[in-house]
């Protein structure tokens, strides 16, 4: 009884502060659309721009003490738009989008900062949302590792099968790969599904 | 192959590096090609890990998390970028090393 009303008491106190979700994933998984879209829904503006062109998103990009309602609960965020995440940048594939390749160097140079970056920002995350696109191969490497990193630092983690909307895309194949998580479908181009996102979050936290 | 990162003396036998250099430094990175590095002063890196030595045992470098294999193209290893110190090396065979401790910059690219 006394170490339920600690509980309580704890819940009603210490979730006042705003939790950390940080958005991870391999590049042009959809990370940012999905932060874009979350934000706009909540706060009304975007996070960040979003481009064809990958390793668009080269240092992390917040936004603060973000409300939701879910599960009859009311959350302060810290959104983190991570980098995306990769095991090898190449100026090379930056060149067909008409960089030079001066530009497409120095893009590689951020990139490259930014997944350590990303991997640095592990130490201040309370929840990550690993965003996978499903109309790609769930067992890459950078998912892989990530989750077993994200595992290993006990961080919960809410895996998003994204882009949905995509002909060839697999929410089952995802569930499939990762059967101990829990996924959630979603198009971030649509929008499609997000509230599921909130419930998921708030049920993690609470 | 292990180079001293004190001295700059190349050591093969794994009881030397238990033992630790004839300089006194315990302080080894693997080198994969000897004569590539042979020109670069790697003395800092020994001052920056000598301490996360821990009970006087041998530090040593076995991965390079981020290796640039020309300008603009980096092989990054996840694994271990999540696990160890950050270590990086450049095209020329150069070594960077920033420890998570750190709060300096951890290397300029190249």
């Amino acid at each position: 009884m006394f170490e339920k009303l600690i509980g309580w008491l704890k819940g009603l106190f210490f979730r006042r502060k705003a939790m950390s979700i940080g958005i991870y994933g391999a590049t042009n998984a959809g990370k940012t659309t999905l932060a874009n879209r979350i934000c706009l829904d909540l706060v009304g503006e975007p996070i960040g721009s979003v481009s064809v062109i990958p390793h668009e998103t080269r240092t992390v990009q917040k936004k603060e003490k973000v409300e939701i309602k879910a599960k009859g609960l009311k959350l302060s965020l810290n959104i983190l738009d991570m980098p995306g995440v990769a095991v090898k940048v190449d100026y090379h594939d930056f060149l067909p989008y008409g960089l030079t390749t001066d530009e497409a160097q120095q893009r590689a140079k951020e990139a490259t900062r930014g997944i350590i970056e990303a991997v640095r920002w592990l130490e201040n995350v309370d929840t990550a949302l690993l965003v996978i696109d499903a109309t790609e191969d769930p067992y890459s490497q950078v998912n892989l590792t990530l989750l077993g990193n994200l595992e290993a630092r006990d961080i919960p983690v809410i895996l998003v099968a994204n882009k949905l909307d995509l002909r060839g895309a697999s929410l089952g194949k995802v569930k499939e790969a990762f059967p101990q998580y829990e996924v959630v479908g979603v198009s971030a181009q649509t929008g499609e599904n997000l509230p599921k996102i909130y419930d998921a979050i708030a049920n993690r936290i609470s | 192959m292990h180079k001293c990162m004190r001295c700059g003396k190349i050591v093969s036998d794994v009881l030397q590096i238990e033992k630790g250099c004839d300089c006194g430094s315990k302080v080894f990175v693997f080198v994969r090609d000897p004569g590539k590095q042979d020109e670069v002063d790697t003395k800092w890196i020994e001052s920056e890990m000598a301490g996360i030595s821990k009970n006087g045992k041998p530090v040593v470098l076995e991965v390079e998390n981020i290796k640039m294999l020309e300008k603009g193209v980096f092989e990054i290893d996840l694994n271990s970028l999540m696990k160890n110190p950050l270590v990086f090396k450049d095209a020329n065979g150069v070594y960077y090393v920033k420890l998570p401790i750190s709060n300096t910059p951890p290397f300029i690219f190249g």
